[in-house]
């Protein structure tokens, strides 16, 4: 692994969840064998249906034991094992270059921590980003080198803009025409309908949506006291706050917005996961993972 | 309707209004700019509350500025209304005298003709009158009220039960007077009964050249003024009042009646010629040292002024048992330096015996000053150990102190025989020899302690001191005791220890030991503090009478008083001793709160109507003065300062001081301090 590469990923991150599956829960299509569910019945280890035999068929799958007890022709189908497609959208604007640490770092550790989970499965992973506009730097591979090009991108790519989500969407395009997993890392300091109106559509392309919302502890608990003008980092619009008046009304604007989006992706059934910069990464991935391993 | 000022250069300060607002502008800029990933929640957060927190701000800085604005402009003295600050206006302030002084004779009568005829020599329209009355602490009665107006509230005034502090009433007139333009005319009037001792009052205080001041007097120079002018005690029971006609002219006649706690024990009929000085004695009954009694001296006529014809003396019988001890070199063991039980006479040392009804003022005399002693001290109890070498007009001087009801004890010593004293009829018994007991018994001669119940020994009578074992006496003296004599303490073989005898009012009580060691063990035991303080007690007490101390206060002040007999927190009833009067007053832990009362003497009781204690309530010495001075001689007394009375001087208490800032100042400074707990900012902040 590359240097630069070094600074996006922690090798201990991914030692510790290479064991752990990323189960994708819908089918997906996929040209390589891998451990998810496919639409179509063939090759494969678990048992799906017996069909008559038709002329053409490979003789190899016709089930002879079923014809010695009926002297009948059948051939025996299996649930065909793909491999998944998985894109990566990394929230790269502005905000996100917040924090001690700062949010930015943390969801590139998690983005290349899914990409070598995904390529070590087997399953393409892509990359696309959100600056000043969407860009897919990555179209889906599990190519050998797709783990360290992924590297290169996270760490080349700096922060700024403020692109929307519907870009990605629209970046994305016909890659989002098969179905797959599209995994959000982003703080997601969007209105709630906007996030309903990306994962709407995300759902009506069958694609399968997890969102790591990644949140420093600074914007949880605004741990300020003086006045201070406030600047938004992304638009630039200054705003007077006095923290000791506005803290409760801030925290409880923040857990209002934080309950919406939970509600919005429990109705799209995408899964979000939310991220405090100052828990390990690790831990969480673990957690999410085992717990989706068990739901599976 | 005009706005005039009367100090208008401090409306100069105005520029002050710039300061909240130089603040307000200087904490805008050194706001710190932090970047944040999103603003988005603070924007949507309540818009409204972001309005009304801009609104709340400015609402705060326009509070501060007005606050600011107001307290120059209300420094700068402002007034407003028709011609404000025309010389044709007039003020006055009248003083008026509350102390009880003025409550006697007719004086309070003459109040009202004069106050009616100061005010209705007001002449301006805008004309307005302050009266304020002087009593311990001045008290406005009248604020700045239209003439008609204050004539009719100055019906309802009364006088007072106390003193009367004209300065202070004086300073606070003067500073009204100063609060009004220099322009209107300001007059300042004292109304007073003139009593002498007000002179040393009003000479404390200038007042201004340019103030028109004037003194109306309520007394009628011309009546009887006769009066009891002094009362003090010259014996251990005599009282000597001295009166005085101070009339220009004509003799006083009338009736000079003593009373011991307001009743009237003895009624002097008597004459006084103008100027006359006439001196009456009065000596108490039966009063036993340390009792305290109300005494007073009331001289009654037909004209003269009720005020100054009053004194109480309750001072003099008051407090301890006084005890003067005589020493002499020959009678050393009489105050011996190992043991000093004189000092511990005084000390909380004898509480331990249960005996120390009262602590006892001793002094120690040599016997050759012991009847300057007795005519400066006034003593209840005089112990002496004759020796032979007292001064030979000794025996005259005990003797007349013995008549007067003092109690006398005779310790005798070695030397006692010697003694002239020990041959007075008024000695219990007459010695006859010394006799040397030590080889009696093993341990000496005993005590008789089987009557110890009564006499000097009931202190051991306790149950504390149930263990109380007789001393052992080595030598006495073989008396014969004389006729009315009664032995209080035997030997145990029947002679005498301790015998009493009366003589006149007094008691003569004699000890058949010395304290020295050579006579007996006693000094040198834990028991003989107490037994001299029984010696003491018995000695000065009435039998069957116990001392009753009460406390006293001066009339028309609110005190708190400590009273033994009070317990916890209770309402009491302060009832006028054979009178109708009754006060409802507090006692809380053990201290009374009394209310102002009139001069008297009051039982205090409880809710039971059952009397705990007594109380007094006497006429300050300050109000009892016979002596009454002319408005003239009074004004004469009184400086005139060369400064200018000044003006325009603010204050929230003025009168009618443009009503509006004061009630916009109250406002506007209520509204602030709302504002700021409210909005949890600070002043300026």
């Amino acid at each position: 692994m590359k240097p630069e590469a070094q600074e996006a990923i922690d090798p201990r991150w991914l030692v510790t969840v290479e064991d752990l599956p990323l189960i994708a829960r819908s089918v997906v299509h996929g040209f390589l064998s891998g451990l998810h569910r496919s639409p179509w019945l063939g090759h494969g280890s678990e048992f799906a249906s017996y069909r008559p035999y038709i002329q053409g068929d490979d003789l190899r799958r016709v089930d002879w034991k079923v014809w010695g007890r009926t002297d009948r022709l059948f051939v025996k189908e299996c649930l065909n094992e793909r491999n998944l497609r998985v894109h990566l959208v990394l929230d790269a604007t502005a905000s996100m270059d917040f924090g001690q640490p700062s949010k930015i770092r943390y969801a590139r550790a998690a983005a290349a921590s899914l990409a070598y989970l995904c390529l070590h499965q087997n399953d393409a992973v892509g990359l696309t980003c959100l600056g000043q506009t969407a860009e897919l730097l990555l179209p889906p591979s599990s190519s050998n080198r797709q783990m360290e090009e992924l590297l290169l991108e996270l760490v080349r790519r700096e922060t700024g803009g403020h692109a929307e989500l519907s870009d990605a969407e629209k970046e994305l395009g016909a890659l989002l025409e098969k179905r797959g997993m599209l995994v959000l890392l982003s703080d997601l300091l969007v209105p709630a309908e906007a996030f309903a109106a990306f994962l709407q559509t995300l759902s009506a392309r069958d694609q399968e949506v997890v969102v790591f919302r990644i949140l420093c502890p600074e914007e949880i608990d605004l741990p300020l006291h003086d006045a201070v003008l406030m600047e938004d980092v992304e638009t630039g619009a200054k705003v007077r706050v006095d923290p000791d008046e506005f803290r409760e009304r801030y925290r409880s604007s923040f857990a209002k917005h934080r309950s919406e989006l939970r509600r919005i992706s429990e109705d799209f059934e995408a899964d979000l996961v939310e991220c405090r910069t100052d828990e390990p990464l690790d831990e969480i991935l673990i957690t999410y993972l085992d717990r989706r391993w068990r739901t599976f | 309707m005009g706005l005039t000022f009367s100090q208008p250069w401090l409306l100069a300060a105005l520029v002050a209004v710039g300061i909240p607002i130089l603040i307000h502008l200087l904490r805008r800029r050194q706001l710190t700019i932090r970047r944040f990933s999103s603003v988005r929640f603070f924007l949507e957060m309540d818009q409204n509350a972001r309005r009304r927190k801009r609104v709340r701000r400015w609402l705060l800085l326009s509070l501060r500025v007005l606050a600011i604005a107001f307290v120059v402009l209300a420094l700068a003295g402002p007034h407003a209304g028709a011609g404000a600050g025309a010389k044709s206006d007039e003020r006055l302030v009248i003083v008026l005298d509350q102390s009880i002084s003025m409550s006697m004779d007719h004086r309070w009568a003459r109040v009202a003709p004069i106050l009616r005829r100061e005010i209705a020599s007001l002449n301006a329209n805008h004309a307005r009158v302050t009266i304020i009355g002087a009593g311990p602490t001045p008290k406005l009665l009248v604020d700045a009220r239209r003439p008609s107006e204050a004539i009719a509230e100055s019906k309802g005034f009364r006088p007072g039960f106390g003193t009367s502090d004209l300065t202070d009433a004086l300073r606070r007139a003067l500073s009204i007077l100063s609060r009004y333009p220099a322009a209107t005319r300001r007059s300042l009037r004292l109304v007073t009964d003139g009593q002498s001792s007000q002179k040393a009052q009003l000479t404390g205080r200038a007042i201004p050249r340019n103030c028109d001041f004037r003194i109306q007097t309520v007394t009628d120079q011309s009546a009887r003024n006769a009066a009891v002018t002094s009362l003090k005690r010259i014996g251990p029971r005599q009282f000597e009042a001295t009166l005085r006609n101070l009339s220009a002219d004509g003799a006083v006649e009338g009736e000079l009646a003593w009373r011991v706690n307001g009743a009237v024990a003895r009624r002097d009929k008597l004459s006084l010629g103008a100027g006359a000085i006439m001196r009456s004695r009065f000596t108490l009954r039966a009063a036993p040292g340390g009792s305290r009694q109300l005494i007073s001296a009331l001289l009654q006529t037909q004209d003269a002024l009720q005020a100054d014809n009053c004194r109480s003396c309750v001072e003099d019988l008051e407090g301890p048992l006084r005890v003067v001890v005589a020493k002499s070199p020959a009678a050393p063991g009489l105050v011996p330096t190992e043991f000093f039980w004189v000092t511990a006479l005084q000390s909380t040392a004898v509480e331990m015996y249960g005996t120390n009804q009262a602590k006892r003022a001793v002094r120690v005399v040599p016997v050759e000053r012991l009847a300057q002693a007795i005519a400066e001290a006034h003593p209840d109890v005089v112990i002496i150990s004759p020796t032979g070498e007292e001064p030979g007009s000794l025996a005259g001087v005990l003797e007349s102190f013995l008549r007067a009801g003092g109690a006398l004890i005779l310790f005798s010593g070695d030397l006692a025989q010697r003694s002239l004293l020990m041959r007075q009829p008024w000695v219990p018994a007459r010695l006859e020899a010394l006799q040397d007991t030590s080889s009696w018994k093993g341990d000496g001669l005993q005590l008789d302690l089987s009557h110890r119940e009564q006499g000097p020994l009931s202190v051991f009578d306790a149950d504390s001191v149930r263990t109380f074992r007789s001393p052992a006496f080595s030598r006495r003296w073989t008396a014969r005791l004389k006729e009315a004599s009664q032995v209080a303490v035997r030997f145990e073989d029947g002679q005498p220890l301790v015998a009493v005898r009366h003589f006149e009012k007094g008691r003569c009580v004699w000890v058949n030991t010395s304290m020295d060691a050579e006579w007996t063990d006693w000094p040198r035991k834990r028991s003989f503090v107490p037994w001299v303080d029984g010696l003491v007690h018995f000695a000065a007490a009435k039998l069957g009478r116990k001392p009753q101390p009460f406390p006293s206060c001066a009339a028309g002040v609110a005190v708190t008083l400590s009273l033994p007999a009070a317990k916890g927190d209770r309402p009491v009833t302060l009832r006028e001793w054979q009178g109708g009067k009754r006060f409802n007053a507090q006692i809380r832990k053990g201290r009374l709160e009394v209310p102002p009362l009139p001069p008297g003497l009051y039982e205090v009781r409880d809710h039971d109507e059952r009397t705990i204690s007594y109380l007094s309530s006497y006429v300050p010495v300050s109000e009892s003065d016979p002596n009454v001075l002319s408005a003239q001689e009074l004004a004469a007394s009184i400086p005139r300062s060369p400064l200018p009375l000044t003006g325009g001087n603010f204050a929230l208490s003025t009168g009618e001081h443009s009503s509006w800032i004061r009630q916009g100042l109250f406002l506007l400074v209520l509204g602030l301090l709302v504002a700021e707990m409210c909005y949890g900012n600070r002043l300026f902040a």
